[in-house]
Formats: C-alpha cells, structure tokens, sequence
C-alpha cells in the first residue's frame, strides 16, 4: 500500500492507495499517530485508489476517528469505491464515519 | 477447476497465494469474488494470529471447492479454540460499542456468505450459494447491492 500524509496546523491530509492488508495497517497506524502528534484534530482520507482494506484496517480507522473525537475535531473519509466501500457497509462503519 | 487447496505457515506464505486465490474466486463467483476474498483474508488472519498464535511451525489449510450450486470455503488451524465462541463474543461485543476496534472480522465473513459455521475447533466453513437468485445479484448477502438487486 501506498500512502502520503500532509499536516497543515491541526489539520492532515491522506491519501491511500493500493492493498491495505494487516502489516499494512499496522505502519499505516504508526505513521499516522506519529504524523498527527498532539496537534491534528481534523483528518481526511482519501481512499478511492484503496482497492483492499481488512478489518484490521478498519480498526485503525476507527482509532484515528476517537483520536480526532478527543480533540473536539472531524475525521472524513473520501471516495470508497468497490469491495472497500461494500466492506463499511458490512460492517456499518458507513453509518459512523462521515463519508463523501 | 473445482477445488483449490493451500496450505501455509505464514502471512508471507499465504500473501503467495493470494493471486491464485483470486482468480479462482473470480471464475466461480464472478463479480462477486473480491468480497469474498476480504472473508477468506479475515479467516486465514484469525487462523494464523489467534489459532496458531503466529508459531510458525503449525499449518493454516485453506480449502475451496465448489459443489453443485454451493461454494464452499473452510480453513482450518492447529490451534483447539472453539471459534463458535469468539464469534459469539465478537458479536455481542459490536452490538454493544459500535466503535470496537476489534472484532469486525467476524462481521465480514458472516455478511459474505449465506451460511458460517464452525464444524469442530479450529475451522471455519463459508457457504455460498451459487443459486440463480444469487449468481444474477452483483454482490454477496450483507451488502446493500444485493438486498436492492434481490428486492426488485
């Protein structure tokens, strides 16, 4: 998987692409949480170049969204296409997440 | 082909797989094949973390096969857990924090398939049912797509 994060004041922009497996998501978590640091209270993520994402991923996600609701801030998520965004509706993350 | 079987020690070794998993899945349940494959990825993680609790030296087996209008997919650890009752506790554990970091796995295979079971400790088996019905629908039980596509 790829993935690139801007930090702008409190805000951080991400863009995933490619397969999010488990190993994945673990150094997606790190350098998430690392990038965000005592700052970032706003968070998009772009995904619709995601092709793959496990509940393990999901996790993640959901960490990052408390993190952010901790900070009295918003956590977006953009562009779910395919099995990733079928997944969210599995698990009706779809129904929590602000989704555009 | 008519049955696929893997079997592996590690994520490495599965991640060799995956491609040929892929395209039988894509053969036998068309569209509908990169959903499943998210289920069969959520089993063999549970297998290879939670039942051999990454010992490398025990094997994870992987198994597909299609059987009439069913296809059905089991994978099977060393480990002696009774997965029935994780999934149990996984489920009530979703209904009651909607924000658990934990336990969607379950969620996903049981939304991907029309049947889950688990027939002894360490296994876990997926029904699809490959039925008219279910073959003209673009995706698996769980998803919206499906419940519109069948509705209508």
């Amino acid at each position: 998987m790829k993935m690139n994060m801007n930090v702008q004041g409190n805000r951080m922009e991400v863009h995933l692409s490619g397969y999010m497996y488990v190993e994945d998501a673990t150094l997606f978590r790190e350098e998430a949480i690392k990038k965000m640091g005592e700052m970032v209270s706003h968070v998009e993520i772009h995904m619709g170049e995601l092709q793959f994402i496990d509940s393990a991923g999901m996790g993640v996600l959901i960490s990052l969204y408390k993190r952010c609701a901790k900070r009295g801030g918003t956590m977006v998520l953009h562009n779910l296409r395919g099995s990733v965004k079928e997944v969210f509706e599995l698990t009706r993350l779809d129904q929590i997440f602000t989704i555009k | 082909m008519k049955s696929l079987e893997k079997v592996f020690r590690t994520r490495k070794e599965f991640e060799m797989h995956i491609r040929v998993i892929r395209h039988f899945l894509a053969a036998h349940v068309s569209r509908r094949g990169d959903l499943l494959f998210v289920a069969i990825n959520e089993a063999v993680n549970n297998a290879l973390f939670h039942g051999n609790r990454n010992d490398p030296s025990k094997k994870v087996l992987l198994h597909l096969s299609q059987k009439g209008e069913e296809l059905q997919i089991s994978v099977q650890d060393e480990g002696n857990r009774l997965d029935r009752d994780m999934f149990f506790r996984h489920r009530s554990r979703e209904d009651a924090d909607p924000l658990s970091e934990h336990g969607r796995g379950f969620m996903i295979m049981e939304g991907c398939c029309d049947r889950l079971f688990f027939p002894k400790p360490g296994t876990i088996c997926m029904i699809v049912t490959l039925n008219e019905k279910t073959l003209g629908a673009s995706r698996l039980p769980g998803t919206n797509a499906y419940k519109e596509e069948v509705r209508s």
